[in-house]
């Protein structure tokens, strides 16, 4: 279908109050708990404070409001929650856009099954790792990181809101010149609105207190016009001007993006000999693959590799090899790889490299494309 | 689905991790990005150890009966027990723990131990002595800033996060030199300069000039590995001279902890403790694991009674005459204080089995039938 726009706000004051532009995700998710629609709520939460946040569970609608608000400094990835524990559940399930392209490449592989599933999700432009949010925070807003109480990306700027209820902003572009700021997979990421998903709900050309929702699916339009006939959420039409700032956003966002791409793939990409002295560290703790969600097959290779020794590393062609010849065509750049590696290996370079060459020649988009990858074969996966 | 943070068991760096409760079954783990330690970075071994609850649970008292471990109940392994330690002299019974016992756990085995007058108690640590509060201990984001780094062990694979904070320093351009065993190792092939020795005590005794020379500004010595109490001492008189920080990696989770609570042991005073007695209840120590070799392995032979509280049953535990479940870290709340002396809480993650009891309910039903 042709998609649609909407704003949206929660009809709950609580959850108005509580969500990030208008609550409209977690009055849509309340809706669809407490009409069965689905058994399950997968999303994320704060543990212990705004720089912890973990994916969890919600079977009760009274437990939903406990979600609400974006976290910035939580570079979670679902997918392989969704394929591994979930896959039996009818289940809505909120995605970023790495998520979101995750999830298509699993269900490609046959991982659930897509009717029974809600993906409701977020534009991103991007995550941080939270310990370097609490640097950030001492080093350029010169504030205690504990102090900090809620943060929000507006305007390019994280703006950050203190205990005693100041707030200070400072521009991401700044600090990434000085190498700190949002994930270096995220400074790459092309994907700020997941139009692979049911809906796409986000700040950019929203109204204040509003949430400007893209509908890109049929069960996305019904769900929405569902959940305001039941009274759980509300909407209004946005102005055309409203959808051009959205666009514009949008448009600068990947300007910049493309900016990144160059920098980090092309010209500062690590010479052969600082690649050798990489693969010379690695521990072969298989960390890279456990945490990929395109990788997951129950039989892998890699386990059949004689590395019978560990006092040295493994070769790299065969253990980095097999994974680039089985899944990097359909790298999405989640970067969560390169997050886990305990030797600080810049993984996810080299595969969104590698997937970006090969989209020039085939034209795969890895989590929009409908096939699976041209060279895909289900012995190679 | 329920994640849960804890503490990673499997060694002394004290990485968060998060555990996976599914139906009441620990199915996984999933990376802790917001752990100051970490970043939601683990070792496969930290990533394992969710196995230890799942895969390895046992949850009923076993006795040995001509020569073989069987199934028994807890009354009447709770009764022969008390029996036995009842029938020898307080002097021959000794109690070892290990650094996979929690806090909580050593201190209640400390108090079984003082209220029943039994003196010969303590902790095998691998040759680390009680770690000194008073000597210079870097913490870990003082390697990832150190100006010069010297390391004795395969620190890179056996704590890689630690090791994380190595390489981090060499891309700063941080000189890296280290020694070991080995001919190679990722350690070695990580570090600017390698030194093999066949002897620890040895190589300290004779410390090469090339790396006493290079010693400057914030300098770290990390260790894994000693052969003895006396190597520690050797080290911190290096890293006095030279004004460095040392940083021992103690060998399990709670290595420092348990040394708050009990006398360390190194192997000759293990060795020395064991033929001195006759009945040893020895608490989450395996004979697999490596940390009881051979040798003393060897001495445990000569007792009259071996009985184990363990969370978990391995084919190596067959020596032992009673075996007794008790519940892993991820089943009560506790703590671990990890190898730089930082005090870590954890909560329980998931039920006991029925039919496990915690280690303070063990100690106090025997101790009420003692004499
Ligand atoms: C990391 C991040 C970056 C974003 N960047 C942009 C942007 O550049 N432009 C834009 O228009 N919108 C962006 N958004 C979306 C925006 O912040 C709101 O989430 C969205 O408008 C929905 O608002 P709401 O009030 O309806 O949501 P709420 O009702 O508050 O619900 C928010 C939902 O998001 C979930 N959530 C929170 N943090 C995460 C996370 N890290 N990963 C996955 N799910 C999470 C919550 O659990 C909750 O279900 C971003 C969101 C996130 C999480
Ligand atoms: S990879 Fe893209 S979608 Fe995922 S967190 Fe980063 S910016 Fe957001
Ligand atoms: S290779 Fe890395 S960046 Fe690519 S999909 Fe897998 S985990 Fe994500
Ligand atoms: S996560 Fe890093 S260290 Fe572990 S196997 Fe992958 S590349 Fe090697
Ligand atoms: S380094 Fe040690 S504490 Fe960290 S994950 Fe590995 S075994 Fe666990």
């Amino acid at each position: 279908m042709d998609s649609e726009f909407l704003e949206i706000k929660a009809k709950s004051d609580e959850i108005c109050k509580l969500g990030e532009c208008g609550g409209s995700v977690t009055g849509i998710l309340k809706y669809l708990l407490e009409t069965d629609l689905v058994d399950n709520v997968l999303t994320i939460a704060k543990y212990d404070n705004i720089y912890d946040g973990v994916p969890i569970v919600i079977e009760n609608s009274e437990d939903i409001a406990k979600t609400a608000g974006s976290l910035h400094c939580a570079p979670t990835m679902v997918g392989n929650l969704v394929s591994k524990f979930l896959n039996d559940f009818k289940l809505a399930v909120v995605t970023k856009p790495c998520d979101a392209m995750a999830l298509t490449e699993l269900e490609k592989r046959n991982r659930f099954d897509r009717e029974n599933l809600y993906i409701i999700g977020l534009n991103c432009g991007g995550t941080i790792m939270p310990l370097s949010a609490k640097k950030m925070f001492e080093l350029f807003y010169e504030v205690n990181p504990d102090d900090v109480i809620k943060e929000e990306i507006d305007k390019g700027q994280i703006i950050i809101e203190l205990k005693d209820g100041t707030e200070k902003g400072v521009k991401i572009d700044d600090m990434e010149e000085e190498g700190w700021g949002r994930r270096e997979n995220c400074q790459r990421c092309e994907t700020m609105i997941p139009r692979n998903t049911d809906i796409a709900c986000g700040n950019w050309g929203a109204s204040d207190g509003w949430t400007f929702v893209e509908i890109l699916t049929e069960k996305g339009k019904k769900l929405v016009q569902d959940a305001i006939k039941a009274g759980f959420i509300e909407s209004k039409t946005p102005s055309k001007k409203q959808i051009e700032i959205r666009e514009k956003l949008e448009k600068i966002m990947i300007k910049l993006m493309k900016k990144s791409e160059i920098k980090l793939l092309e010209t500062e990409y690590p010479s052969l000999e600082k690649w050798e002295k990489y693969w010379n560290r690695c521990i072969e703790c298989y960390g890279c693959r456990d945490v990929c969600p395109i990788c997951w097959c129950n039989d892998c290779e890699i386990n059949k590799l004689n590395s019978d020794s560990k006092l040295t590393p493994p070769d790299p062609l065969t253990f980095q090899g097999i994974r680039l010849g089985h899944m990097s065509f359909s790298c999405i750049n989640c970067g969560q790889c390169e997050d886990v590696c305990p030797m600080e290996i810049p993984l996810s370079r080299l595969y969104d490299r590698l997937q970006k060459k090969y989209r020039e020649k085939t034209g795969y988009i890895p989590g929009f494309s409908e096939e699976l990858p041209p060279l895909y074969s289900p012995e190679n996966e | 689905m329920l994640m849960k943070h804890s503490i990673c068991p499997s060694c002394s760096v004290g990485c968060g991790i998060n555990l996976i409760n599914h139906n009441e079954k620990i199915v996984g783990t999933y990376p802790y990005k917001g752990h100051h330690i970490n970043e939601g970075k683990n070792c496969l071994r930290g990533r394992d150890s969710y196995k230890l609850i799942e895969e390895n649970n046992f949850s009923i008292p076993l006795k040995k009966k001509q020569n073989k471990l069987i199934e028994s109940d807890w009354n009447t392994v709770i009764n022969s027990i008390s029996e036995i330690i009842n029938s020898y002299s307080k002097d021959k019974i000794g109690i070892l723990s290990s650094g996979k016992s929690t806090n909580e756990e050593n201190e209640v085995i400390k108090n079984f131990a003082e209220d029943n007058g039994i003196e010969k108690i303590g902790v095998y640590t691998h040759n680390f002595p009680k770690i000194d509060e008073e000597i210079m201990i870097s913490d870990y984001d003082e390697v990832n800033n150190a100006s010069f780094v010297f390391i004795i062990g395969n620190v890179l694979l056996e704590n890689p996060l630690i090791g994380r904070r190595i390489v981090i320093a060499s891309d700063k351009g941080t000189k890296i030199f280290s020694a070991d065993y080995t001919d190679k190792s990722i350690t070695s092939m990580n570090s600017d300069n390698y030194f093999k020795f066949s002897s620890i005590s040895e190589f300290l005794s004779k410390f090469p000039k090339e790396i006493e020379d290079k010693f400057h500004g914030n300098s770290v010595i990390i260790f894994n590995k000693l052969e003895a109490k006396e190597n520690y001492k050797e080290i911190i008189d290096i890293a006095n001279r030279n004004n460095a920080k040392i940083l021992p990696i103690l060998p399990e989770a709670n290595s420092y902890g348990s040394m708050n609570y009990l006398t360390s042991l190194d192997k000759n005073e293990l060795l020395s403790m064991i033929s001195s007695i006759k009945v040893l209840i020895i608490i989450k120590n395996d004979p697999e694991d490596n940390l009881l070799d051979d040798e003393i392995n060897l001495e445990l032979n000569n007792l009259d009674y071996m009985i184990s509280l363990n969370d978990s049953f391995k084919e190596s535990m067959e020596i032992f005459d009673y075996i007794i479940p008790i519940p892993s870290w991820a089943e009560k709340n506790g703590s671990f204080t990890n190898t730089i002396g930082e005090l870590q809480n954890f909560e329980k993650i998931i039920d006991m089995n029925k039919g496990v009891f915690p280690i303070e309910k063990v100690f106090d039903e025997i101790s009420k039938n003692l004499d």
